[in-house]
């Protein structure tokens, strides 16, 4: 195997969480498809299995670390679920801009409004995504529309008690004058 | 023990100590400018930089020395080095004029796969060519000195055909760049894996050693790892203060990315270093 195929499979390895667990626990088969030879799946699988895990988890916690400071209305709606649903979106995107955790923030609000688990959580991914586009894209202009008045939840210091949110039909406005920034609902 | 100099090289005198810019971190690094020396920038943070962030980018320059370190050449990638990344790369470097900028010792990319972290490479004679290629294609877009950096590693090679400290000696001879030591990465490693770090700054060329990065280790589990989250523990500083003794260092980084503590901690941890970089500036000879 050449370094070029190494670096090629090792890349997946570390990211595809799938492709690595059906490696992990069926490497020949698994072996065979990269065709890699008796001698490289042995290597792979004496030397590497615990680090390559680690190495990958690693991974994941950057992502989610970096995810959850971006998304922090998300993450108080979500709390310990924002994990499992994180995991679940990092195993089938992977980022490829410069920006990368700025990317994977928007993917996954995305993601969870594609899964139409609840309005409450579609509703606070769709708010943050809208910031974050104004913030991280330099907009002059965000518009969202809103199911839930998150206004109180903007400081971070709030929790969220979800049955006290008041289900509402409004606008959340964010508009750069110059330097000045402005924040608002309608 | 002698410090070892190198007059013939191209590295200017020290930076001092700084640390790596954070945007958390802006009021303070103006409020105390004069107890930093100079500061690094990440330097992806500024590739596709808006107006704001370009902004930012011409106030630091306006005050302060700027070392631009990259994350993304992957210059251990046997693809090659990614075009668009290295222009935009080479833009940032024209506009900043450094003394110098970095990248590491790893690949972050292959087969259209983009890993988001610094992943080890084996430490073989083809991966040696690789680095050598990749260099020498930056060393032509880029007029600034490169250095480069080790990494942690977590993944160990059995088809590693030489030592990490020959591996990274002989990149940096036949390259001629320099080395940004990172002195936590060297210390987490020989922890990990059980090997002497005086015996590693024995075996690499210490004339080489431009720049220090330092920050705490973190537990976890039974290992270590750079998670950039610690204050600096008494044992890294033996061996930041062995490579002062030992090296002719231009500059040193705290390089501190999560777990922030109140300024005035970042501040004392600046001063241990300048502290330990000045103590250690007394016997110097030069190499011919």
């Amino acid at each position: 195997m050449s370094l070029r195929e190494q670096q090629n499979l090792l890349a997946k390895l570390y990211t595809d969480e799938r492709l690595r667990r059906a490696f992990l626990s069926a490497p020949n088969e698994t072996g065979a498809d990269f065709d890699l030879d008796e001698t490289e799946i042995n290597d792979l699988v004496s030397v590497m299995p615990e680090e390559l895990e680690f190495f990958a988890e690693s991974l994941f916690w950057k992502r989610l670390r970096e995810a959850e400071k971006l998304l922090p209305l998300v993450k108080k709606v979500l709390k310990s679920d924002f994990e499992p649903h994180f995991r679940e979106f990092a195993a089938g995107f992977n980022p490829q801009t410069i920006k990368k955790h700025f990317e994977d923030a928007l993917a996954f609000c995305r993601f969870l409004r594609r899964k139409k688990e609840s309005a409450l959580i579609a509703s606070a991914a769709r708010y943050e995504a809208c910031r974050l586009e104004f913030f991280g894209l330099e907009k002059r202009l965000a518009v969202c529309p809103l199911d839930y008045d998150w206004r109180e939840f903007g400081d971070r210091r709030a929790e969220i008690e979800t049955s006290k949110l008041k289900r509402t039909k409004k606008l959340a406005v964010w508009l750069r004058t110059g330097k000045r920034i402005r924040h608002f609902f309608i | 023990m002698t410090k070892i100099r190198n007059p013939k090289s191209k590295f200017p005198n020290c930076a001092g100590v700084g640390l790596g810019y954070r945007e958390r971190f802006r009021a303070d690094v103006f409020l105390h400018r004069e107890k930093i020396d100079f500061l690094e920038i990440t330097a992806d943070h500024y590739l596709d930089a808006g107006a704001e962030k370009f902004e930012e980018l011409k106030l630091l320059k306006d005050h302060f020395a700027l070392v631009p370190h990259a994350l993304d050449l992957s210059l251990g990638s046997a693809e090659g080095v990614d075009e668009v990344y290295l222009d935009k790369l080479a833009r940032l470097i024209e506009l900043v004029d450094p003394p110098w900028f970095s990248d590491h010792l790893c690949f972050t990319r292959s087969g259209g796969v983009k890993i988001g972290h610094l992943a080890p490479v084996p430490y073989t004679r083809e991966a040696i060519r690789v680095f050598v290629r990749n260099i020498e294609k930056v060393k032509k877009r880029i007029n600034a000195p490169l250095i480069l950096e080790n990494i942690t590693y977590l993944v160990r090679f059995t088809s590693s055909e030489m030592t990490e400290s020959e591996f990274i000696g002989r990149i940096l001879e036949e390259t001629d760049c320099g080395l940004l030591l990172d002195v936590t990465n060297l210390y987490i490693n020989a922890r990990n894996f059980g090997f002497d770090w005086r015996r590693f700054l024995d075996e690499i060329p210490l004339e080489r050693v431009v720049q220090l990065h330092f920050v705490g280790s973190h537990r976890y589990g039974e290992r270590l790892v750079d998670a950039h989250a610690d204050r600096t523990e008494d044992e890294i500083w033996l061996v930041y203060e062995e490579v002062c003794r030992r090296a002719d260092v231009r500059g040193a980084i705290l390089e501190r990315d999560e777990n922030f503590p109140p300024f005035a901690e970042i501040l004392n941890e600046l001063e241990t270093a300048r502290r330990l970089m000045n103590s250690t500036q007394s016997r110097q000879v030069s190499i011919v």
